[in-house]
């Protein structure tokens, strides 16, 4: 699913938003960490949907674990900022390996509404463990450290770990791994007669998915620093998975391009009219027909058709 | 040689006075309102931003505050907090704007707040009741004009002493609004009169009829409720039939003693009840506030006007004052001058404590009865209580 023009769109997206703070106003450095994020967060969730086959309609919830988790021990607790975000990913994976080991054993659409199911849990425990998240006031005024505070600096660090994110799960969706991911989505009965544990193949996956979604969610607590049960509830994770179909499921790059350009079209269109949802909706309406394969299906087979570039995707 | 460059000292010191003082002629305050303006919350964010509307149209048609003109900036909060702070940041960072109004929601209005104090921009919250907001959570740059759930408990107290209830029973939606308003009821009820059983919902849940049936079962005199918007008019129809309001007295918050209710309700409305309104069209008031309905009927378009325009009026006021009282746009300036300010509003005079950034909102408070020519139930007699 990753390709050598995508790796190349990758390369020329980080230079470009590398220098982005150094010549671009606060205000797109700010929507361009928003995007980061929310990039991040659509592509942890084409592990399941993109490359195992397998739509998860929870994901949200991993999303807020990491996020309150983060927020409780970096101001609840008092921890160094790295300790906080390092033990968030990890209460986040383990908490993907539980709710994984129920929802792995069922599949389509079961598995969907289990991981609903789930991802409704998360945040009713979110708005009624108020001790700790803060209830439905949510987890507000998260101790960001000071060297931090600043959208610049801030911009930096979440294009660090973001980049570092993408390519670990690069590197997991073009290992041997990644591609046991895909013959699963392709034949289930078949990969298991390979000798691939099907099972515990897609309980990887979903920790895997689900503890990239916490980083995403560490870096949503700092940046917004608070954490609200929205955050979790279901409509969240239907969005999440509104970026993937937009951007392209069968594309590395595709989800987070879906991300941008939904979190630019929500954005843009919001600041001229009160009716933004309606153009929002028409214009999702409109690529997911003209291009059933998402925006990145969209570009490569115009690129195809001007170039006749030979498509070399897995 | 020496009087060349005194000249062109002179020149250029003129030059510069000249164009600071054409800046300051064009400068405008600007203004970013925060309101759910889509979904559920549009009830509520739709007709506030007419109240900016309104306010502003006034301000700048009387030549504007001090020669500054004040523009505002209306974003879709969708009673979601990141959504909110992803919306405030974009007014701050891209409008440059130099004080936000609202949100609805507590949680919203929260993380605004917080996003305000890291920005140092001043935040005037007209709706949200949330207490944590001046009190837990005060920061220099938090103004709160809405009633809070301290005085309105208080409020509630006060009527059901009026109206000698003795065992009540209390209702709402299952989260922090309901629960912090009838812990301060709680704490303001006099002796004789007790908190005898509690009857939760789910947040946005229609279905009433379990609770309808708790509240029959119950030996309670009086319902003391805080179910609001379309849950309100949901727990109102189903209970009508099953007779509840005939054994029981009822007394809500939540301003559901508003027009927009009483008209949504019409002859379902329990008869007698006791409720609240922030700002109600049939009353009699001050002439500020008759030309304020006047005014806001011609925006709105019907003499029957709604509640919610006047508690961003009067936040676009505040600011108004705020800016002429500092003497500059600068956001830290107005929220220096916004401590301890009074203005007159079209519900009275208004004072910001200069302790917990709270305003001495109160609200109106009666019985809801039928009037004759019109099917929707009004508040007579209406009391202002603080």
């Amino acid at each position: 699913m990753t390709n050598r023009f995508q790796i190349y769109v990758l390369l020329v997206a980080f230079a470009l938003l590398l220098i982005l703070p150094f010549i671009g106003s606060r205000y797109s450095v700010e929507l361009a960490t928003q995007i980061l994020i929310f990039g991040l967060l659509a592509t942890s969730l084409n592990i399941l949907v993109g490359y195992l086959g397998a739509a998860s309609f929870g994901h949200a919830a991993f999303f807020a674990i990491g996020g309150y988790a983060c927020a409780y021990f970096l101001t609840t607790l008092g921890w160094p900022l790295v300790v906080s975000m390092i033990g968030a990913v990890l209460l986040t994976a383990l908490a993907s390996l539980v709710i994984g080991f129920f929802c792995v054993r069922l599949n389509e659409i079961y598995f969907s509404m289990l991981t609903l199911a789930f991802s409704m849990l998360v945040w009713a425990v979110a708005l009624k463990w108020k001790p700790v998240t803060g209830g439905d006031d949510g987890f507000v005024g998260v101790a960001v450290p000071e060297y931090l505070s600043n959208y610049f600096t801030f911009f930096l660090f979440t294009l660090g770990v973001v980049t570092i994110s993408m390519i670990v799960l690069m590197i997991i969706g073009n290992s041997t791994m990644g591609r046991v991911f895909i013959a699963i989505r392709e034949n289930q009965t078949r990969a298991s007669f390979l000798g691939v544990n099907v099972r515990r193949m897609r309980l990887i996956a979903f920790v895997i998915a689900g503890t990239f979604a916490g980083i995403a969610g560490t870096l949503l607590a700092l940046y917004v620093r608070g954490m609200y049960p929205e955050t979790a509830f279901w409509s969240q994770s239907g969005h999440i998975l509104i970026m993937v179909l937009l951007g392209g499921m069968h594309a590395f790059i595709g989800p987070f391009l879906g991300a941008s350009a939904l979190t630019l079209l929500e954005v843009t269109i919001g600041q001229y009219t009160e009716y933004w949802q309606v153009f929002v909706g028409v214009i999702l309406v409109i690529v997911v027909l003209a291009a059933p394969e998402g925006i990145f299906g969209l570009v490569r087979s115009v690129t195809k058709r001007l170039g006749g570039q030979k498509d070399d995707d897995a | 040689m020496a009087n060349s460059f005194k000249n062109k000292l002179l020149a250029t010191t003129t030059a510069m006075i000249m164009t600071s003082g054409a800046a300051y002629a064009e400068e405008t305050i600007k203004v970013g309102i925060l309101m759910p303006i889509s979904g559920g919350g549009a009830s509520y964010g739709v007709p506030a931003v007419d109240g900016v509307k309104m306010a502003v149209d006034e301000i700048n048609n009387a030549g504007g505050v001090d020669g500054m003109k004040i523009e505002y900036f209306v974003r879709d909060s969708q009673l979601k907090p990141d959504v909110a702070v992803a919306a405030a940041r974009e007014l701050i960072t891209k409008e440059g704007v130099d004080v936000l109004v609202g949100a609805v929601s507590s949680g919203a209005t929260l993380a605004i707040s917080e996003l305000a104090k890291q920005e140092q921009i001043p935040l005037l919250a007209p709706v949200a009741k949330a207490a944590a907001l001046t009190s837990t959570k005060l920061h220099p740059y938090i103004f709160q004009l809405a009633a809070t759930t301290d005085s309105e408990g208080r409020q509630m107290a006060d009527v059901l002493k009026t109206i000698g209830a003795e065992k009540v029973c209390v209702s709402g939606f299952d989260y922090a609004y309901s629960h912090d308003l009838f812990e301060s009821l709680d704490k303001n009820l006099p002796d004789g009169i007790e908190i005898v059983d509690t009857f939760h919902v789910k947040l946005g849940t229609t279905d009433y009829s379990a609770v309808i049936s708790q509240l029959m079962g119950s030996d309670c005199d009086t319902v003391a409720g805080a179910v609001w918007g379309g849950g309100f008019i949901a727990y109102m129809k189903q209970a009508g039939p099953f007779g509840v309001f005939d054994t029981k007295k009822l007394v809500w918050g939540a301003e559901v003693g508003s027009s927009e209710m009483a008209g949504a309700l019409k002859g379902d409305y329990p008869e007698g009840m006791y409720a609240a309104a922030y700002d109600l069209w049939y009353v009699e008031g001050s002439e500020a506030h008759k030309e304020f309905l006047a005014n806001l009927a011609v925006i709105e378009g019907t003499n029957e006007t709604k509640m919610y325009p006047v508690t961003t009026y009067i936040a676009i006021q505040f600011i108004a004052e705020a800016v002429r009282k500092a003497g500059s746009s600068d956001p830290k300036e107005i929220a220096k001058a916004l401590v301890g300010l009074s203005i007159d509003t079209p519900l009275g005079k208004r004072t910001i404590d200069p302790d917990n950034h709270r305003t001495n909102t109160g609200e109106f408070w009666g019985p809801m009865v039928t009037v004759s020519g019109t099917e929707a139930k009004q508040m007579s007699p209406a009391e202002y209580l603080e």
